[in-house]
């Protein structure tokens, strides 16, 4: 679980937590990784360019020492990127409570927004579910309607969202009091 | 007279028209990787103690990023030393 986002109230119990689905994670990861290969393809096009690259050409190809340094600068600064997306999947979360639902945005690093939302505030709650990719891993959208100052809270591609709207449900109606608790 | 045209030129050349080795340029280079590495490193293992203290995943994380990052300098470290 996250730290200490948020104080618990006696008896609020962490329901679930919701990120990202992997898929989106793993898909945003993908620019890193062809950029992370794409030095070795230099080589041959610089060859293939002809006399305009060949000074270019005689730097010595990824075995020569400075080549090597380079790529492994590169390839710092490639991890280091990457590793701030999966920080950034990391921290973003929906955590959901038997009292209210806390929504963590990391939108970078030094800006940071958390707010809440009650369940006994919770009107309504849809789920979008668009494509054919977000068909077969059962990703969708969730939307929560408040009452309240703040009108909508939203979820983007988020696993099992229908589940996850039953959840929202069932302990909505719990809080403000329609439905009892549930069996053990 | 006329010169032909060379579009690019080879880093190195263009170190030594500076009066640098290539000793110097890559060290220049991975001085430089490393000043924004550690800039990063510490804004993120910040954030993960700070917000995420608490998750398993926390440490093991900056354990992951810490390793990787010190395969990868090792690697660059050494291409260094060969020049």
């Amino acid at each position: 679980m996250l730290g200490r986002e948020f104080e618990l109230e006696s008896g609020e119990k962490v329901l679930r937590e919701v990120r990202m689905h992997w898929f989106f994670f793993l898909a945003r990861l993908l620019p890193y990784l062809v950029l992370a290969v794409l030095p070795f393809f230099l080589p041959p096009v610089i060859r293939l360019a002809g006399p305009a690259l060949a000074p270019l050409a005689r730097f010595g190809g990824w075995g020569a020492p400075l080549a090597r340094v380079a790529l492994g600068v590169w390839w710092l600064f490639l991890w280091s990127a990457a590793f701030n997306i999966y920080t950034r999947y990391f921290l973003n979360a929906w955590i959901i409570t038997s009292l209210r639902i806390v929504e963590i945005e990391q939108r970078g690093f030094f800006n940071r927004e958390v707010s809440s939302l009650l369940l006994n505030r919770v009107e309504d709650v849809t789920i979008d579910t668009r494509g054919l990719m977000h068909s077969l891993l059962d990703i969708g959208d969730i939307n929560v309607q408040t009452a309240g100052a703040v009108d909508r809270f939203t979820m983007g591609n988020v696993p099992a969202p229908a589940q996850l709207r039953d959840l929202i449900l069932a302990h909505s109606a719990i809080a403000t009091g329609q439905a009892g608790p549930p069996l053990a | 007279m006329d010169q032909p045209l060379v579009p690019f030129t080879s880093p190195l050349a263009v170190a030594a028209q500076y009066g640098l080795s290539a000793h110097q340029l890559g060290a220049g280079l991975v001085l430089l990787g490393l000043f924004f590495w550690l800039l990063f490193t510490l804004t993120a293992i910040y954030h993960w103690l700070r917000y995420s203290h608490a998750a398993l995943l926390s440490l093991p994380s900056v354990a992951a990023h810490l390793f990787v990052s010190g395969v990868l300098i090792l690697f660059t470290l050494d291409a260094l030393a060969s020049l």
